[in-house]
Protein backbone atom coordinates (compact mmCIF):
# COMPACT_ATOMS: atom_id res chain seq x y z
CA UNK A 1 0.00 0.00 0.00
CA UNK A 2 2.66 2.86 0.65
CA UNK A 3 4.81 1.57 -2.22
CA UNK A 4 1.21 2.50 -4.29
CA UNK A 5 1.15 5.48 -2.57
CA UNK A 6 5.03 6.28 -3.40
CA UNK A 7 4.46 5.76 -7.10
CA UNK A 8 1.42 7.50 -7.27
CA UNK A 9 3.61 10.93 -5.88
CA UNK A 10 5.97 10.09 -8.20
CA UNK A 11 3.36 10.30 -10.86
CA UNK A 12 2.10 13.56 -9.85
CA UNK A 13 5.75 14.65 -9.48
CA UNK A 14 6.61 13.78 -13.23
CA UNK A 15 3.04 15.22 -14.37
CA UNK A 16 3.99 18.72 -12.49
CA UNK A 17 7.38 18.94 -14.72
CA UNK A 18 5.43 17.27 -18.14
CA UNK A 19 3.47 20.49 -17.39
CA UNK A 20 6.53 23.38 -16.00
CA UNK A 21 8.39 21.72 -19.66
CA UNK A 22 5.33 22.60 -21.59
CA UNK A 23 4.66 26.31 -20.81
CA UNK A 24 8.30 26.87 -20.75
CA UNK A 25 8.39 25.57 -24.11
CA UNK A 26 5.35 28.18 -25.23
CA UNK A 27 6.71 31.32 -23.81
CA UNK A 28 9.78 30.63 -25.71
CA UNK A 29 7.97 30.25 -28.81
CA UNK A 30 5.97 33.61 -28.27
CA UNK A 31 9.35 35.14 -27.10
CA UNK A 32 10.62 34.28 -30.65
CA UNK A 33 8.04 35.19 -32.41
CA UNK A 34 7.89 38.56 -30.81
CA UNK A 35 11.65 39.16 -31.55
CA UNK A 36 11.28 38.06 -35.26
CA UNK A 37 8.29 40.93 -35.65
CA UNK A 38 10.38 43.25 -34.08
CA UNK A 39 13.10 42.19 -36.48
CA UNK A 40 11.04 42.44 -39.12
CA UNK A 41 9.40 45.63 -38.16
CA UNK A 42 13.11 46.97 -37.60
CA UNK A 43 14.02 45.86 -41.56
CA UNK A 44 10.62 46.38 -43.73
CA UNK A 45 9.47 49.55 -41.54
CA UNK A 46 12.67 51.36 -41.64
CA UNK A 47 14.82 50.20 -43.77
CA UNK A 48 13.59 53.21 -46.08
CA UNK A 49 14.70 55.64 -43.22
CA UNK A 50 17.87 53.81 -42.07
CA UNK A 51 19.89 56.23 -45.36
CA UNK A 52 17.91 59.05 -45.39
CA UNK A 53 19.78 62.56 -46.30
CA UNK A 54 22.63 63.59 -45.07
CA UNK A 55 22.14 67.58 -45.77
CA UNK A 56 19.46 69.32 -47.64
CA UNK A 57 20.03 71.62 -50.02
CA UNK A 58 18.61 74.06 -52.13
CA UNK A 59 18.63 77.72 -51.16
CA UNK A 60 15.04 77.58 -50.73
CA UNK A 61 15.50 74.93 -48.33
CA UNK A 62 16.12 75.04 -44.55
CA UNK A 63 19.02 73.55 -43.06
CA UNK A 64 17.54 70.65 -41.16
CA UNK A 65 20.19 67.70 -39.83
CA UNK A 66 19.51 64.58 -41.07
CA UNK A 67 21.15 61.13 -39.84
CA UNK A 68 23.59 59.92 -41.75
CA UNK A 69 23.71 56.29 -43.53
CA UNK A 70 24.94 54.63 -40.66
CA UNK A 71 22.57 55.76 -37.93
CA UNK A 72 20.57 52.90 -36.47
CA UNK A 73 16.81 53.52 -35.37
CA UNK A 74 16.45 52.73 -31.48
CA UNK A 75 14.87 49.48 -32.86
CA UNK A 76 17.61 47.99 -33.52
CA UNK A 77 18.34 47.70 -29.77
CA UNK A 78 21.69 46.88 -27.36
CA UNK A 79 21.78 43.61 -26.37
CA UNK A 80 19.07 40.79 -25.75
CA UNK A 81 17.69 42.05 -23.15
CA UNK A 82 16.67 45.23 -24.70
CA UNK A 83 13.95 43.40 -26.86
CA UNK A 84 10.64 42.85 -23.98
CA UNK A 85 11.52 47.22 -23.53
CA UNK A 86 11.55 48.60 -27.10
CA UNK A 87 9.59 51.23 -28.37
CA UNK A 88 6.30 50.40 -30.08
CA UNK A 89 6.40 51.47 -33.40
CA UNK A 90 5.44 54.64 -34.98
CA UNK A 91 5.05 55.41 -38.45
CA UNK A 92 4.97 58.68 -40.28
CA UNK A 93 3.16 59.29 -43.66
CA UNK A 94 3.37 62.86 -45.27
CA UNK A 95 1.63 63.94 -48.19
CA UNK A 96 4.54 65.40 -49.60
CA UNK A 97 2.82 67.56 -51.87
CA UNK A 98 3.61 70.01 -54.48
CA UNK A 99 2.65 73.18 -52.43
CA UNK A 100 4.60 74.74 -49.95
CA UNK A 101 2.74 72.85 -47.20
CA UNK A 102 3.60 70.24 -48.96
CA UNK A 103 7.26 70.66 -48.14
CA UNK A 104 6.38 71.32 -44.76
CA UNK A 105 4.89 68.26 -44.24
CA UNK A 106 7.34 66.39 -45.53
CA UNK A 107 10.30 68.18 -43.76
CA UNK A 108 8.70 68.13 -40.50
CA UNK A 109 8.24 64.28 -41.07
CA UNK A 110 11.81 63.99 -42.03
CA UNK A 111 12.42 65.33 -38.88
CA UNK A 112 10.50 63.56 -36.94
CA UNK A 113 12.45 60.32 -37.81
CA UNK A 114 15.56 61.99 -37.54
CA UNK A 115 15.18 62.51 -33.42
CA UNK A 116 13.47 59.52 -33.01
CA UNK A 117 10.43 60.55 -32.19
CA UNK A 118 8.80 57.87 -35.07
CA UNK A 119 10.01 56.55 -38.42
CA UNK A 120 8.85 58.03 -41.68
CA UNK A 121 7.63 55.78 -44.21
CA UNK A 122 6.82 56.03 -47.61
CA UNK A 123 2.95 57.18 -48.43
CA UNK A 124 3.40 56.15 -51.81
CA UNK A 125 3.90 52.46 -51.03
CA UNK A 126 0.69 52.77 -49.20
CA UNK A 127 -0.78 54.29 -52.63
CA UNK A 128 1.27 51.85 -54.42
CA UNK A 129 -0.34 48.77 -52.09
CA UNK A 130 4.01 47.91 -51.93
CA UNK A 131 4.04 44.74 -49.94
CA UNK A 132 6.48 45.55 -47.45
CA UNK A 133 5.38 49.05 -46.84
CA UNK A 134 1.61 48.06 -46.66
CA UNK A 135 2.54 44.83 -44.29
CA UNK A 136 5.18 47.53 -41.93
CA UNK A 137 2.00 49.37 -41.59
CA UNK A 138 -0.27 47.15 -40.56
CA UNK A 139 2.26 46.04 -38.03
CA UNK A 140 2.76 49.48 -36.95
CA UNK A 141 1.47 50.58 -33.61
CA UNK A 142 0.75 54.03 -34.30
CA UNK A 143 0.53 55.93 -37.09
CA UNK A 144 0.24 59.55 -38.45
CA UNK A 145 0.05 61.47 -41.71
CA UNK A 146 0.63 64.40 -41.81
CA UNK A 147 -1.40 66.65 -44.79
CA UNK A 148 -0.60 69.66 -45.92
CA UNK A 149 -3.74 71.20 -46.92
CA UNK A 150 -7.27 70.59 -46.59
CA UNK A 151 -7.83 67.87 -49.39
CA UNK A 152 -6.13 65.73 -46.93
CA UNK A 153 -4.43 63.86 -49.86
CA UNK A 154 -2.60 61.72 -46.97
CA UNK A 155 -5.50 60.70 -44.98
CA UNK A 156 -6.99 59.39 -48.29
CA UNK A 157 -4.54 57.54 -48.92
CA UNK A 158 -4.56 55.56 -46.24
CA UNK A 159 -8.24 55.08 -45.71
CA UNK A 160 -8.18 53.86 -49.61
CA UNK A 161 -5.74 51.46 -48.53
CA UNK A 162 -7.84 50.20 -45.85
CA UNK A 163 -6.71 52.08 -42.55
CA UNK A 164 -9.24 53.04 -40.54
CA UNK A 165 -6.99 54.28 -37.22
CA UNK A 166 -4.44 56.83 -37.10
CA UNK A 167 -3.39 60.16 -35.86
CA UNK A 168 -3.76 62.91 -38.26
CA UNK A 169 -2.56 66.72 -38.63
CA UNK A 170 -3.54 69.15 -41.06
CA UNK A 171 -1.76 71.98 -41.54
CA UNK A 172 -4.31 73.96 -42.18
CA UNK A 173 -5.87 73.57 -38.96
CA UNK A 174 -2.59 75.28 -37.43
CA UNK A 175 -2.80 78.25 -39.61
CA UNK A 176 -0.67 77.05 -42.20
CA UNK A 177 -2.31 78.60 -45.45
CA UNK A 178 -1.45 76.75 -48.67
CA UNK A 179 0.87 79.02 -51.26
CA UNK A 180 0.86 81.76 -48.26
CA UNK A 181 3.80 79.54 -45.83
CA UNK A 182 6.99 79.98 -46.92
CA UNK A 183 8.80 77.07 -46.00
CA UNK A 184 11.47 77.80 -42.91
CA UNK A 185 12.71 75.90 -40.35
CA UNK A 186 10.34 77.35 -37.95
CA UNK A 187 7.38 76.53 -39.65
CA UNK A 188 8.66 73.12 -39.89
CA UNK A 189 9.45 73.19 -36.33
CA UNK A 190 6.28 74.18 -35.48
CA UNK A 191 4.44 70.86 -37.17
CA UNK A 192 7.14 68.36 -35.86
CA UNK A 193 6.14 69.85 -32.85
CA UNK A 194 2.56 69.23 -33.15
CA UNK A 195 2.84 66.01 -34.96
CA UNK A 196 4.90 64.56 -31.54
CA UNK A 197 1.79 65.52 -29.12
CA UNK A 198 0.24 63.29 -31.51
CA UNK A 199 2.09 60.33 -31.22
CA UNK A 200 2.60 58.36 -27.91
CA UNK A 201 5.77 59.15 -26.23
CA UNK B 1 20.07 77.75 -84.32
CA UNK B 2 20.89 75.69 -81.46
CA UNK B 3 19.32 77.92 -79.00
CA UNK B 4 16.21 77.42 -81.44
CA UNK B 5 16.22 73.39 -80.96
CA UNK B 6 16.96 73.13 -77.08
CA UNK B 7 14.17 75.52 -75.99
CA UNK B 8 12.87 75.02 -72.61
CA UNK B 9 10.26 72.20 -72.63
CA UNK B 10 7.49 73.78 -71.43
CA UNK B 11 7.60 76.18 -74.28
CA UNK B 12 7.00 73.29 -76.67
CA UNK B 13 3.58 73.34 -78.47
CA UNK B 14 1.87 70.23 -77.39
CA UNK B 15 -0.81 72.46 -76.21
CA UNK B 16 -1.73 73.79 -73.12
CA UNK B 17 -2.32 70.80 -70.95
CA UNK B 18 0.42 70.92 -68.15
CA UNK B 19 3.28 68.17 -68.03
CA UNK B 20 3.28 66.82 -64.14
CA UNK B 21 5.70 65.32 -62.10
CA UNK B 22 4.93 62.85 -59.50
CA UNK B 23 7.71 61.78 -57.11
CA UNK B 24 7.85 59.01 -54.27
CA UNK B 25 9.36 61.76 -52.23
CA UNK B 26 9.99 58.36 -49.73
CA UNK B 27 11.47 58.63 -46.52
CA UNK B 28 15.11 57.54 -47.56
CA UNK B 29 17.89 59.21 -48.95
CA UNK B 30 16.76 58.43 -52.66
CA UNK B 31 13.45 59.74 -52.15
CA UNK B 32 14.39 62.89 -50.93
CA UNK B 33 16.46 63.72 -53.83
CA UNK B 34 13.29 62.51 -56.11
CA UNK B 35 11.23 64.96 -54.11
CA UNK B 36 13.78 67.79 -54.30
CA UNK B 37 14.15 67.34 -58.14
CA UNK B 38 11.05 67.63 -59.06
CA UNK B 39 10.52 70.75 -57.00
CA UNK B 40 13.55 71.60 -59.55
CA UNK B 41 12.10 70.60 -62.29
CA UNK B 42 8.76 72.56 -61.18
CA UNK B 43 11.23 75.82 -60.47
CA UNK B 44 12.62 75.35 -63.70
CA UNK B 45 9.46 75.21 -65.57
CA UNK B 46 9.74 71.71 -67.16
CA UNK B 47 7.03 70.60 -65.46
CA UNK B 48 4.70 70.81 -62.56
CA UNK B 49 5.02 68.74 -59.51
CA UNK B 50 1.70 67.60 -58.30
CA UNK B 51 0.73 65.14 -55.21
CA UNK B 52 1.46 61.54 -55.48
CA UNK B 53 -0.74 61.21 -52.67
CA UNK B 54 -3.59 63.14 -54.13
CA UNK B 55 -3.56 59.68 -56.66
CA UNK B 56 -2.86 57.51 -54.28
CA UNK B 57 -6.10 59.10 -52.03
CA UNK B 58 -8.48 59.42 -55.26
CA UNK B 59 -8.81 63.21 -54.61
CA UNK B 60 -10.69 63.92 -57.40
CA UNK B 61 -9.77 67.28 -58.69
CA UNK B 62 -6.02 66.05 -58.78
CA UNK B 63 -7.02 62.55 -60.65
CA UNK B 64 -8.98 65.07 -63.38
CA UNK B 65 -6.00 67.24 -63.51
CA UNK B 66 -3.41 64.20 -64.10
CA UNK B 67 -6.09 62.59 -66.65
CA UNK B 68 -5.83 65.97 -68.94
CA UNK B 69 -2.04 66.60 -68.77
CA UNK B 70 -0.07 66.31 -72.02
CA UNK B 71 2.72 64.08 -69.95
CA UNK B 72 3.11 62.51 -66.97
CA UNK B 73 6.23 61.77 -65.31
CA UNK B 74 6.79 59.61 -62.30
CA UNK B 75 10.22 59.50 -60.26
CA UNK B 76 10.92 56.62 -57.98
CA UNK B 77 14.03 56.71 -55.26
CA UNK B 78 14.44 53.06 -55.62
CA UNK B 79 13.46 49.60 -57.00
CA UNK B 80 10.02 49.16 -55.37
CA UNK B 81 9.15 51.75 -57.49
CA UNK B 82 6.18 53.01 -55.25
CA UNK B 83 5.42 56.40 -57.65
CA UNK B 84 5.23 53.73 -60.78
CA UNK B 85 2.69 51.77 -58.78
CA UNK B 86 0.69 54.14 -57.38
CA UNK B 87 0.10 55.51 -60.47
CA UNK B 88 -1.29 52.11 -61.91
CA UNK B 89 -3.18 51.70 -58.83
CA UNK B 90 -4.38 54.98 -60.11
CA UNK B 91 -5.43 53.53 -63.23
CA UNK B 92 -3.14 55.68 -65.08
CA UNK B 93 -1.19 53.06 -67.92
CA UNK B 94 0.65 56.01 -69.79
CA UNK B 95 3.83 57.64 -68.28
CA UNK B 96 7.42 58.48 -68.19
CA UNK B 97 9.68 57.07 -65.71
CA UNK B 98 12.98 58.06 -63.79
CA UNK B 99 14.14 55.73 -61.24
CA UNK B 100 16.94 56.73 -59.40
CA UNK B 101 18.75 53.64 -58.49
CA UNK B 102 18.68 53.36 -62.61
CA UNK B 103 20.63 55.95 -62.04
CA UNK B 104 23.50 54.76 -59.98
CA UNK B 105 22.05 55.92 -56.94
CA UNK B 106 21.58 53.28 -53.96
CA UNK B 107 19.01 53.56 -51.35
CA UNK B 108 21.18 54.71 -48.16
CA UNK B 109 23.98 55.30 -49.74
CA UNK B 110 23.19 58.42 -51.68
CA UNK B 111 23.29 61.56 -49.72
CA UNK B 112 21.12 64.27 -50.31
CA UNK B 113 23.32 66.56 -52.47
CA UNK B 114 22.69 69.40 -55.60
CA UNK B 115 24.80 67.08 -57.98
CA UNK B 116 22.46 64.52 -57.35
CA UNK B 117 19.33 66.41 -57.35
CA UNK B 118 20.58 68.09 -60.76
CA UNK B 119 21.50 64.44 -62.02
CA UNK B 120 17.89 63.22 -61.59
CA UNK B 121 16.24 66.24 -63.05
CA UNK B 122 18.13 66.10 -66.02
CA UNK B 123 17.48 62.90 -66.40
CA UNK B 124 13.26 63.99 -65.54
CA UNK B 125 13.97 66.87 -68.14
CA UNK B 126 14.89 64.76 -70.91
CA UNK B 127 12.16 62.42 -70.26
CA UNK B 128 9.61 65.45 -70.69
CA UNK B 129 10.56 67.32 -73.88
CA UNK B 130 7.94 66.37 -76.51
Amino acid sequence: MESWHHLTRLRHCWHSLCELHGSLVARSTIMASKVNRRRFLATAATGAAVGVAASASGAETPSIPLPDANTKSSVDGAGPGAECCRPATKLIFACSGAADVGKIADLSARKLSESGVGKMSCLAGIGGRVKPLMEAAEASETILAIDGCPLQCARNTLEQAGFKKFEHLCLADIGMVKGQTPVTDEAVAKVASQGKTKLPQ
Amino acid sequence: MAETEKKPAASCECGTAPKLIFSCSGAADVGHISDLAARKLTREGAGKMFCLAGIGGRVSGIVETTKAASKVLAIDGCPLDCARKSLEEGGFEEFEHVRLSDLGMEKGKSPVSDELVDKVAAAGSERLVC
